[in-house]
């Protein structure tokens, strides 16, 4: 598989402080992957995060997206290439209206107009916003801005999406609608598109396919899911949420039921009890 | 007496142009002493139902009896000052609110409001910081350079520290990773319990509501459409899933069980459950 981000032995320490906030982290990401970073809040996602678009320098170390490498020479192509979400909805308008906002990074780029227009009514219709076009950002719902706020990120056609916790101050139905969003974007989009989620829900993070996971600014480990899930009491001890179904094996071992190695899904679970039950 | 809402409606900006309904027809209980959830989607009326317990808001229409107090269309904001000396609010986000030198000073900016003496201020922030585990090393630090999980644990004992008969919290949990959110629901359920308080949670972490929670109220369009105990609310998750609210995972795994036939009684606990499973696989040995 082709790699879109490798990333060698990456330091970064904030000004001022003693203590690096990404200790010597390599890894690689694959073109085209759904990517769920997790870990407890300060463990370093979201300056991994400002890293890969560049809003952070590393101290040491270096990215390379695209083979590009990510450094002050090709911050714009990489900008170009990096589109990102972050977590609060209001801290990201500049425009007074929806389309204004979504325009805002083709006017940066110089896009003719007309072409803008094009550009700026095909990515919400993507995100079915068009019909909001013309309405202030600031009398929408949440889901509704983090809608508008992908496809701000979308317009510059990026081919990796950043989603910084994009989903944790929306309501359940908002976080649906979102997550539905991107779910549909990854369809169509295919190898075309990377999405790093950095995320706290664990239900998303086990649909993806890779999970990175971080501590303390370190790596801990990366994998897929039945990979990284399987290890209950790993995760618990790391601040994480634990599957549910994890959990539930976690308890029905501690009653001395052999339980099944490998990672299971909710349905897995049951369809594992059931056999069990009726088989006998 | 329990906090009770009868026939309560509240309109915005009521009589002009402008004006929206926010509630209507209102009717639910608040048992004290109690864990309460309010649940809902966004917009539903859970925030204007917060404030018309704190008395920050009167209603249009209906009565509002809390703590001795009946709140109707054509009472005075102003009696609704000496309400406040027993309700504390703490509002989304409340680490927003933070604004002095030292996490002391902040914590006593309330009772000395309340006219506490500059002593009692300070013994009382002090034991509020006890309450939510932050130690006598944070004192002195400017609440600015805390983590989130950290500055929002200051802004809630700078509403312990008024010692309220009623904690009201909408949404406290939001923003935080899963450790900051369930350290912060545990530690709201012990206070509950040891200081027999009658606490009122807004959230949408339906697994905690399940978990804490001893009354369950749910809004829907500006009205309270069921009530009930954790148990009762989570019984029919097919009118939750209609309504899309999450359905906790306990119940949500008891459903897939009885889909296929498996027998099994309701719980929300997962313990329970795994009992039950249990019981039901060496069961079948026997049989």
């Amino acid at each position: 598989m082709e790699k879109i981000i490798e990333i060698k032995n990456l330091t970064y320490a904030y000004p001022n402080q003693t203590k690096a906030a990404l200790q010597n982290l390599s890894l690689t990401v694959n073109r085209g992957a759904w990517v769920a970073l997790i870990g407890h809040n300060g463990s370093g996602k979201s300056t991994l995060a400002k890293l890969l678009n560049h809003l952070l320098t590393p101290s040491d170390g270096q990215i390379l997206i695209d083979q590009i490498p990510v450094d002050d020479e090709h911050v714009d192509v990489i900008r170009n290439r990096v589109g990102m979400v972050f977590q609060n909805p209001d801290n990201q308008f500049v425009g007074a209206t929806v389309a204004d906002d979504v325009a805002f990074g083709l006017e940066n780029r110089q896009m003719p107009h007309a072409q803008m227009q094009e550009r700026v009514q095909m990515v919400l219709e993507e995100v079915h916003m068009w019909e909001f076009a013309e309405r202030e950002p600031a009398h929408l719902s949440g889901g509704q801005k983090q809608r508008v706020a992908i496809a701000s990120a979308l317009a510059i056609e990026p081919q990796i999406l950043i989603l910084d916790e994009a989903t944790a101050m929306l309501d359940p139905k908002g976080r649906f609608e979102m997550m539905e969003e991107v779910r549909q974007l990854k369809a169509d989009l295919g190898p075309d598109l990377t999405v790093i989620s950095i995320t706290h829900d664990i239900d998303e993070a086990a649909s993806a396919d890779q999970v990175i996971v971080l501590n303390d600014g370190q790596l801990v480990e990366t994998g897929t899911p039945d990979e990284i899930f399987t290890d209950a009491q790993k995760l618990q001890a790391l601040g994480l949420d634990v599957p549910f179904a994890e959990q539930l094996k976690a308890k029905l071992a501690a009653r001395g039921v052999a339980v099944p190695t490998q990672y299971e899904t909710m349905e897995g679970m049951a369809e594992w009890i059931w056999q069990l039950i009726s088989k006998k | 007496m329990a906090i009770n809402f009868q026939e309560v409606g509240f309109t915005y900006q009521a009589g002009t142009p402008f004006a929206s309904e926010g509630l209507h027809d209102v009717n639910f209980k608040i048992p004290l002493q109690q864990f309460t959830a309010l649940i809902g989607h966004t917009g539903s009326g859970k925030s204007t139902t917060l404030q018309l317990l704190d008395g920050l808001t009167i209603p249009t229409v209906g009565k509002v009896e809390v703590l001795n107090q009946t709140l109707q269309a054509d009472t005075l904001i102003k009696t609704t000052n000496q309400l406040r000396e027993h309700v504390g609010l703490v509002f989304q986000f409340p680490e927003a609110q933070l604004f002095e030198d030292t996490v002391l000073a902040d914590v006593m900016f309330g009772p000395l409001n309340f006219g506490a003496s500059k002593t009692e201020a300070k013994q009382r922030a002090q034991e509020a910081l006890r309450l939510v585990d932050l130690s006598a090393e944070f004192e002195s630090q400017s609440p600015f350079d805390l983590s989130g999980g950290q500055m929002r644990r200051v802004a809630i004992a700078g509403v312990l520290a008024l010692e309220p008969e009623l904690l009201i919290l909408d949404e406290p949990t939001a923003g935080l990773d899963p450790k900051g959110q369930a350290d912060l629901m545990a530690l709201f359920a012990r206070l509950q319990q040891e200081r027999h308080l009658t606490v009122v949670v807004v959230t949408h972490q339906m697994e905690f509501v399940a978990q804490y929670a001893q009354h369950v109220v749910v809004f829907e369009q500006g009205t309270v459409v069921k009530e009930g105990t954790p148990a009762e609310i989570f019984a029919d998750s097919a009118w939750l899933r209609e309504r899309q609210l999450d359905v906790p995972m306990v119940r949500q795994f008891t459903d897939l069980l009885t889909q296929k036939g498996v027998a099994l009684t309701p719980t929300l606990d997962l313990d329970q459950l795994t009992d039950q499973i249990v019981a039901k696989i060496q069961g079948g040995r026997d049989v």
